[in-house]
């Protein structure tokens, strides 16, 4: 079986749909958060009738606009993909993973794409009540949109609500609601829609702050900024809650995520969390070396963060390869043979049912179901593949921590300053928060890469391997395609940042130079 | 129970984005408490 697949074709499938995945995430986060934002300030001018809150929201719906104009068709590509690159994984999953995706197209983008004409398009034309309404419309239809494709996401790291159809060969839902509600979706939604928040937060601070060191547009940016790092706070500390949740269900479900985020080989009781660390390089399962250069580790943290217990074993790398008898672990040789049997017994049922053998059938069908959960694992040929690469996993889930708490504090920090109204006169603040956007992306772009990384070698955790999930294509199409997307992809991100940067620096009233300083 | 504790769980969404305008709301007000009169908003409930 092994031996028919094309790594090249795997790579590149996967190369692209990363390098899709990270230009469509540049602008996502700005039209889940902005929305919000843009709803409280406008909320706040229906309520006073100031209208200088409406000259606020219209300005920062302008921005809103543009990225939501360039974001949309980077989704479609990614969509598209499942069918052109993924056609194995749509084939065996499609009916779990295509109910979500149907179900963000008939409820999320109606949603956003019918409200969104009034929030443009509705200033002065509509009721203020009724524009204000289509603008949280437009800001539930995005949170919407993100929470099916999420549960998508999250089913392909926690398969529920399902069963494996030997007939078909293909997983069938049977739980709907399984699917909708699982723990991990849930969280993984909370804890991608916050950090959205955040980057929005950022935007708008980062514009504002900007503002405030030239001089211009300052009650606009003062104001912003208050209502951005107020969002903002909350939504860093909302944010650090649902990563402990997403620590839990990894540790639940997906333990060589979780070892690879720790750089954990052996497995321990009372595991500590690394603080800080350096991993040794070229270090390898079972090879008896250290696995760090130094650490700076707090004791237990791990353990319970993982099963709220702090002495709870928590497995590592060399556990679920070599196998851990003491803690019921099986290796993943084991694992891998078992496998193997399960898609046997597959392939001898199918013969046996076309020969109408169904003595043989129902035999070959009991083996596959008492194997049927390594079936994902009969389809590799590595033990040590099962560990994602651990030193690529370890340092982004730091950066995304460590980003994520520092945040926090400087969102505080910001705050704090701005209702004292003297944020103006501490200019490196200024400047610290234009460098945090770059930053919150980097942070989120992270916290994706732990996720999505961390599941390999899976596309569905324990079922399907990535590497049968392909499309049955040459792997030149997909090279070629690459190149394609990052050129035009590239181009839509130089033509936004273009546009935005000239509309910030026009500012609200369109000034080509300059502008108001109140 | 995995179920309703998720669904409960999902229920934070709204309250935070009502939380985050309440304290939004909030915030302007201390922050008008302290910047010249002229510049005030008329009314912030």
């Amino acid at each position: 079986m092994i031996e028919n697949i094309d790594l090249a074709l795997v790579n590149w499938s996967r190369g692209q749909f990363a390098l899709v995945a990270l230009y469509h995430w540049l602008f996502i986060p700005l039209t889940l958060g902005m929305t919000y934002i843009i709803a409280f300030t406008q909320t706040i001018y229906v309520r006073t009738g100031d209208k200088e809150w409406e000259r606020i929201a219209k300005f920062w719906a302008k921005l809103f606009g543009i990225n939501f104009a360039i974001g949309v068709g980077t989704g479609i590509i990614l969509g598209l993909e499942f069918g052109t690159n993924w056609a194995n994984y749509s084939w065996i999953s499609g009916d779990i993973f295509g109910a979500p995706l149907a179900a963000e197209g008939i409820m999320a983008f109606f949603l956003e794409s019918t409200f969104i004409a009034v929030m443009f398009f509705g200033w002065g034309k509509v009721s203020k009540k009724f524009h204000l309404v289509s603008i949280y419309l437009v800001a539930f239809g995005a949170s919407l949109s993100a929470l099916w494709i999420l549960v998508a996401n999250a089913w392909m790291n926690y398969p529920v609500g399902m069963v494996f159809n030997p007939d078909t060969a293909r997983h069938e839902m049977v739980d709907f609601w399984a699917v909708l509600f699982s723990p991990y979706a849930i969280n993984k939604f909370l804890h991608t829609i916050t950090s959205g928040f955040v980057i929005s937060s950022f935007f708008i601070v980062a514009v504002s702050g900007w503002y405030l060191l030239k001089g211009r547009n300052i009650l606009l940016a003062k104001r912003s900024i208050v209502i951005a790092a107020s969002f903002g706070l909350l939504s860093s500390v909302f944010l650090a809650t649902t990563g402990d949740g997403s620590a839990y269900w990894v540790a639940q479900k997906q333990p060589a995520k979780l070892a690879a985020m720790e750089g954990l080989y052996e497995g321990q009781e009372g595991a500590g969390l690394v603080a800080i660390g350096m991993l040794r390089p070229g270090k390898q399962i079972g090879d008896g070396e250290k696995a760090f250069v130094f650490k700076i580790e707090i004791p237990k943290l791990l353990s319970v963060l993982g099963y709220r217990n702090a002495n709870a074993f928590v497995p590592g790398a060399e556990d679920l390869v070599l196998g851990n008898a003491g803690q019921d672990i099986m290796s993943a040789d084991e694992k891998i043979s078992r496998g193997k049997v399960a898609l046997n017994a597959l392939a001898e049922y199918k013969e046996a049912v076309a020969l109408d053998d169904m003595q043989s059938a129902s035999a070959a069908q009991a083996r596959f179901e008492e194997n049927y959960y390594y079936m994902g694992y009969g389809h590799l040929f590595d033990p040590n593949g099962i560990i994602p690469n651990v030193p690529f996993i370890f340092y982004s889930f730091r950066i995304m921590v460590m980003l994520g708490f520092a945040f926090i504090a400087l969102f505080l920090l910001i705050l704090y300053l701005a209702v004292t109204d003297k944020l103006q006169e501490n200019r490196w603040l200024l400047r610290t928060s234009i460098l945090a956007f770059p930053l919150a992306f980097l942070a989120s772009m992270a916290g994706w890469i732990v996720a999505e990384v961390g599941r390999q070698p899976w596309t569905i955790q324990g079922l399907l391997p990535t590497m049968v999930s392909t499309s049955n294509i040459n792997a030149n199409a997909v090279i070629l395609t690459f190149w394609m997307f990052a050129a035009l992809l590239t181009v839509l991100v130089l033509a936004e940042f273009k546009i935005m940067t000239t509309t910030i620096k026009r500012g609200p009233d369109n000034a080509k130079k300059g502008g108001e300083n109140v | 129970m995995e179920l309703l504790s998720s669904i409960i769980w999902l229920l934070t969404w709204p309250l935070l984005i009502y939380a985050g305008y309440r304290l939004s709301v909030y915030m302007v007000r201390v922050f008008e408490r302290n910047i010249p009169e002229d510049q005030r908003t008329c009314k912030t409930r």
